[in-house]
């Protein structure tokens, strides 16, 4: 009996489980990644005003997906063993859909792909792509969270509709609505980052209590 | 009783609130913005080929099987070719401002005759000052813009031609350019490059043509080999980094025609006598039938050197994997009289098939339309925007031109064209499906044909069908003008 808790303690110690806690916590990044994002319509317009391109903010937007991107992986560590089949899809597709939008931005903006390819333009295109596919995985992501239960409704809908938001958003320039709609998805990520917060203050405050 | 907001009804609220405030906020934030989306996507270098003064029926793809043309023949198979294509107004200038803004010029309203010039047909002035030209909105879209041409006419700074073009090139000499002194040449070097008939203004021609290419020692130093090389060296040196604009406007097949004499004998043998390298603009009685034979065969070389180096560009297009993502566009401005209709030159009156029917096609790099036609009333102003169209930017409201690309995939532009009006000076031309007009601007001297059944508009039916007349001319001209044309 003694041995079996020792086992459990040092289980507990080990330096994968403290990484796979640290990477875990690494999920909030998706409120500073969720905000990043939703404020992207007025970067591009403070873009437009300073320097009269919008091209010096999307140089600098690599850093919202970038912190989706790791808020997603810690989410997924944070999760498992509790997702379902449908999750762990909607995680790599969405996991894509970032990579795609990572690349095309780098691509176009810091590497000049598109200027070596002018008729392919494969870094844009990667760009357009990825927003699609991260919109899709967001909503599948966000009916999964709810359907097995890792997330509270309350906190998975609003980000599945965030998805929504973004598809529409992405497939064209719907011009200041379609901004809004932007705005909206940016939203719905910093909006998981937040239930994420609440659940695991919730979850502390209980167990203190419990303790007490 | 107060209750407190359940857990549902909070959210409830504050979602509601966050999407309308999100939704508000970006709209007020991207408004006066372009896009909240990054702009980019498939860009295509553009290339417009300008050749002045070729006409239609001295193109092999256009039906001709006597005057060779193969490079322009090949070009043509890959490309969307306009068996209607019309200069919306004629001559070089007008049709030139046409090309560069996308709007029309005639009904040549505000006409500002320039000083210095030599010749003053209505609309021969500067592309005005708040017109905006096509290599202006490139530029600000990224492109690098080059033009290259030895258009005498185009190249003077007051002109406004060389606007938007970040690097452009004159090449000296052509015509009328005032570019080397006249003193070295005799009267008798003139006298061998005129006929008896010709008006002392073309032999004033003549004589500069001379001085200006005096030190020619090889093909290579014509003029048409000259602007296609210029323009090859560009391709040579441009940055593959961003996508140009290239504009190469070539003043050949225009008079004077003296083109090496291997060229020349592909049409001509026997001839011995001073060389009709120009015409007088106006009718044909100036010059006999053995010297008009002269003058088409030196025409018709003019036309297979200036081929024949148009292909050596296109080469060099292909060579250096321009082809494959370079939108190339070939049209005339206008054509020339060589004694049909009783004309020769550009006579104002003379607004036949020889002077306004003009080869116009378009290849687009995906190979999209090759090999097709279109009987689509294609016109000079129809460049810009088609251009834009091509590459998916926005068309300006002022270009009253038609994107053409639609053409490519199968679709119709927007704008319906039962019927297509020009304008040369004083004289106005209209045709649809069935007839042909031509008369002065107030309507005076009609003439009418019937393309079904006359298509070289040789018989004038105007005397017996005044009210298709009068329908043409109100309907159509003042129509399309929208109102009475201007007077000079």
């Amino acid at each position: 009996m003694l041995g079996a808790k020792a086992g459990e303690r040092r289980e507990r110690r080990s330096p994968l489980r403290l990484l796979a806690g640290i990477v875990g916590w690494a999920a909030l990044l998706c409120v500073p990644g969720g905000v990043l994002w939703a404020l992207s319509p007025l970067g591009v317009h403070l873009s437009e005003a300073r320097f009269n391109t919008p091209n010096v903010f999307w140089k600098l937007f690599p850093f919202a997906p970038l912190l989706l991107l790791t808020g997603l992986i810690g989410l997924h560590v944070r999760f498992s063993g509790r997702s379902g089949w449908l999750e762990r899809v909607a995680f790599a597709v969405t996991l894509l859909g970032l990579v795609l939008v990572l690349a095309g931005n780098v691509g176009q903006f810091w590497l000049g792909v598109d200027d070596l390819y002018i008729m392919t333009a494969p870094a844009y295109y990667s760009f357009r792509l990825g927003l699609l596919v991260l919109a899709a995985g967001t909503m599948l992501f966000g009916v999964a969270a709810a359907r097995d239960e890792t997330l509270p409704v309350w906190g998975a809908l609003p980000f599945a509709v965030g998805g929504l938001c973004g598809l529409v958003a992405f497939a064209r320039d719907l011009g200041s609505f379609g901004a809004g709609l932007w705005v909206l998805f940016g939203t719905g990520w910093a909006w998981l980052g937040v239930v994420l917060l609440v659940e695991w203050l919730r979850d502390l405050w209980r167990g203190r209590r419990a303790t007490t | 009783m107060r209750r407190g907001l359940t857990r549902r009804e909070f959210l409830k609220v504050a979602g509601t609130g966050l999407a309308g405030t999100a939704v508000i906020g970006a709209s007020a934030a991207s408004a006066g913005c372009s896009s909240y989306l990054p702009s980019g996507g498939s860009r295509m270098n553009v290339i417009v080929v300008i050749l002045d003064s070729l006409r239609k029926d001295h193109v092999g793809a256009y039906g001709n099987d006597r005057v060779k043309t193969p490079n322009l023949d090949a070009f043509a198979e890959e490309s969307l070719r306009f068996t209607r294509a019309y200069p919306e107004s004629v001559p070089t200038i007008p049709a030139r401002r046409a090309i560069h803004t996308g709007i029309r010029t005639w009904p040549f309203r505000n006409w500002v005759p320039q000083r210095g010039e030599t010749f003053f047909p209505a609309g021969w002035q500067r592309i005005p000052e708040d017109q905006t030209t096509l290599s202006e909105i490139l530029l600000e879209l990224g492109y690098e813009t080059l033009l290259v041409t030895d258009c005498q006419h185009a190249f003077k700074a007051s002109m406004n031609f060389q606007r938007g073009f970040r690097v452009f090139d004159w090449i000296r000499g052509q015509e009328r350019d005032r570019y080397r002194p006249t003193m070295g040449i005799s009267e008798e070097q003139v006298q061998r490059m005129v006929v008896p008939g010709n008006d002392d203004s073309m032999v004033d021609k003549v004589r500069q043509y001379l001085a200006n290419t005096a030190n020619r020692n090889s093909e290579e130093d014509y003029f048409a080999p000259r602007v296609f090389n210029r323009a090859a060296q560009f391709l040579e040196v441009v940055d593959r980094g961003m996508p140009f604009f290239l504009v190469v406007d070539c003043f050949d097949p225009h008079e004077p025609w003296d083109p090496p004499e291997e060229y020349v004998n592909l049409y001509s043998d026997g001839y011995s006598g001073p060389e009709p390298i120009v015409p007088n603009y106006s009718d044909a009685s100036w010059i006999d039938e053995r010297e008009l034979e002269r003058m088409r065969a030196l025409y018709a070389g003019e036309v297979t050197m200036t081929d024949r180096w148009l292909g050596d560009f296109l080469d060099t297009v292909d060579s250096l994997g321009f082809a494959e993502n370079t939108l190339v566009m070939v049209i005339s401005d206008h054509g020339v009289a060589l004694g049909e209709h009783d004309a020769t030159g550009k006579p104002f009156w003379a607004l036949y098939p020889e002077l306004i029917d003009v080869p116009f096609m378009i290849r687009h790099p995906e190979g999209v339309g090759a090999g097709e036609t279109s009987d689509y009333y294609a016109s000079t102003h129809d460049v810009a925007p088609t251009v834009l169209g091509a590459l998916g930017e926005e068309i300006p409201a002022a270009m009253g031109g038609q994107d053409l690309s639609v053409l490519l995939e199968g679709g119709q532009p927007g704008q319906q064209r039962p019927h297509f009006t020009l304008g040369y000076d004083e004289y106005v031309w209209t045709r649809d499906d069935r007839y042909a007009m031509i008369s002065r601007n107030d309507g005076a001297e009609a003439k009418l044909f019937d393309l079904s059944s006359d298509p070289g508009m040789d018989r004038d039916i105007a005397s017996g069908n005044r009210d298709i007349v009068r329908r043409m001319f109100d309907e159509y001209v003042i129509g399309d003008a929208g109102g009475p044309l201007p007077k000079y």
